[in-house]
């Protein structure tokens, strides 16, 4: 019989989800802001009440629970799913009050996507809304991108030992540097290197493109934001279609594919470990899935007559497929297209893609390339046993920044969340059917919202069923967290009922 | 620890990396249009 949670155990929870709203609040600054360099008046206020209802609910828990005792790895875990369904709510404020959601629960759809870098997104009238909430949007993805708990363990939570179990409840396991608070450092070091070089590149291409000087640096910004943490969001309804540009696409390609990889092979390659990018078993498994999903979507492409000559398939079909397997969701068709136009097989295709995913530890959602390479190394194995001598002794090796070996309990973990995103993915197609869409269409829809990817299909839309939008909102939760802290949670929440 | 103290070689060495990350995609994307570019004279040839 498990033990029922104690007081103390609600208390830890407690006062870590409360630093983690109070980092989210303190992220509303920037449309405050922003708000106030354009003039935005409404946009100031909106996000003012947000902060301070973020504030009161981040500093009240604080308050509330205040304990001296250490976080183990259940309480780790706990915080992590909780503070992302409880960062969802408070933070989903000044989303609402812009006017530019059809309810409370689309607003918080919007905010649970931006964070695990979905991009599917309910808002109204998105080609006319402020700068500031175009700012808020592109900075939850941004950040739900390196992860809230490495923004609250970067800026507020300071040498604890229970850091490092809400950091891997987040969906990142792997230490960069032999400190959690350095890693989480090491993570911000990485992005935000990129984010000055992105943005630059992605604002002058702006301007060559036409654009007014601080749009160009707008777009440019949000753009960058969106391709490296493989969000999705854009400013524009038409997403990368919008621009026409030969320049932004191959820009936003090379940014999204480089925020897939894994935060740990950044930091290999950037200390001088060169020679990893093309060792590393993630880098194999992505560069292998995406020619195989390549090969497949275009011949689905090239069946239904979709696209004609290799620049076009290129450049329309590559971006589409690397979007799906990078878990990004920026696209340069009509959400429509996918079903109109590009035929079964090349849906499949991405579908696939976007089920697989990024790296581990990166920015990108999905079952992730370090899964797969050991599932297929595990069955490589497997069937060498077979070949040889019983008593011969078969080691299953694979190169993460150096060779590790693979032992069973690896492979059963990865097959157990391999099997729980399969799973997912089904019954929410499974609920889209029953809702009356297609079941391609509505496994197109849920692989999107679960693998955090965000491509769409057109179900995603405010008219879209609530129970529809609930499950995609727990779906890009479990997803993003990977659901070991999801179990965490339901197992607590569980033994609040069955424990002694 | 490298990602308080920055030193004039580190910079240099995240330069490094960075290039090598910019140059891998590039490599990938030359690679991905003559995937494409085969299967295209692939299907023409043989598959229509």
């Amino acid at each position: 019989m498990f033990r029922r949670p104690k007081l103390q155990d609600w208390q830890i929870v407690g006062l870590y989800t409360g630093k983690i709203i109070v980092g989210v609040g303190l992220m509303m600054l920037v449309p405050i802001v922003t708000g106030m360099v354009f003039a935005e008046w409404s946009v100031v206020l909106d996000f003012i009440i947000g902060i301070l209802v973020a504030l009161t609910v981040g500093f009240g828990l604080q308050l509330l629970c205040e304990t001296k005792r250490e976080m183990n790895w259940m309480h780790g875990l706990v915080t992590a799913a909780a503070s992302w369904l409880v960062a969802m709510v408070v933070a989903a404020v000044p989303g609402y009050l812009s006017g530019h959601y059809g309810s409370y629960l689309d607003a918080s759809f919007d905010l649970m996507s931006g964070f695990t870098t979905t991009g599917l997104y309910l808002l109204q009238d998105l080609d006319h809304i402020s700068n500031g909430l175009n700012m808020w949007r592109h900075l939850l993805t941004y950040a739900g991108g390196q992860g809230i708990i490495v923004v609250a363990l970067t800026f507020l939570i300071r040498g604890t030992s229970g850091a490092f179990m809400m950091y891997v409840g987040e969906g990142k396991d792997e230490k960069l540097l032999p400190n959690i608070i350095q890693t989480a450092r090491a993570i911000w070091l990485v992005s935000l290197t990129f984010l000055a070089l992105g943005t630059v590149l992605l604002s002058a291409a702006n301007f060559i493109e036409g654009m007014d000087p601080v749009r160009s640096v707008l777009h440019g910004l949000w753009i960058y934001m969106s391709s490296w943490s493989t969000g999705g969001f854009a400013p524009q309804s038409y997403s990368v279609l919008y621009y026409h540009s030969l320049m932004i696409e191959t820009l936003t390609m090379v940014f999204f594919i480089i925020g897939s990889f894994n935060f740990a092979l950044h930091w290999a390659v950037w200390t001088g470990n060169r020679r990893e990018i093309y060792r590393n078993v993630e880098i194999i498994s992505f560069v292998s899935t995406l020619f195989i999903i390549v090969s497949l979507g275009t011949y689905g492409l090239m069946q239904v007559e979709a696209l004609s000559g290799t620049a076009a398939f290129f450049r329309t079909g590559f971006y589409q497929f690397a979007s799906a397997h990078t878990a990004t969701g920026l696209i340069t068709i009509y959400s429509g297209q996918f079903v109109n136009q590009w035929g079964v097989l090349a849906m499949i295709a991405s579908i696939i893609a976007m089920a697989i995913g990024g790296s581990a530890a990166s920015t990108a959602g999905g079952i992730k390339g370090m899964r797969l390479g050991i599932i297929f190394k595990s069955f490589v194995t497997d069937i060498r046993r077979l070949m040889l001598p019983e008593s011969t002794v078969v080691l299953q090796k694979i190169h993460h920044i150096k060779t590790l070996v693979i032992e069973d309990k690896q492979v059963r973990a990865a097959m157990t969340v391999m099997l729980a995103f399969i799973f997912m993915h089904l019954t929410g197609a499974i609920l889209g059917t029953i809702y009356g869409y297609s079941f391609i269409e509505a496994l197109f829809e849920s692989v999107s919202a679960g693998s955090t990817s965000g491509l769409s299909v057109g179900i995603t839309s405010p008219d879209m069923p609530a129970l529809l939008k609930v499950y995609f909102i727990l779906a890009m939760w479990a997803g993003r967290l990977e659901f070991v802290a999801v179990f965490a949670l339901i197992g607590f929440v569980a033994r609040i009922v069955r424990g002694r | 620890v490298r990602a308080e103290r920055f030193r004039g070689s580190d910079y240099r060495r995240y330069l490094a990396g960075i290039a090598t990350e910019l140059l891998f995609v590039i490599v990938l994307f030359a690679a991905g249009f003559l995937l494409i570019a085969a299967i295209d004279w692939v299907f023409i040839r043989w598959l229509t």
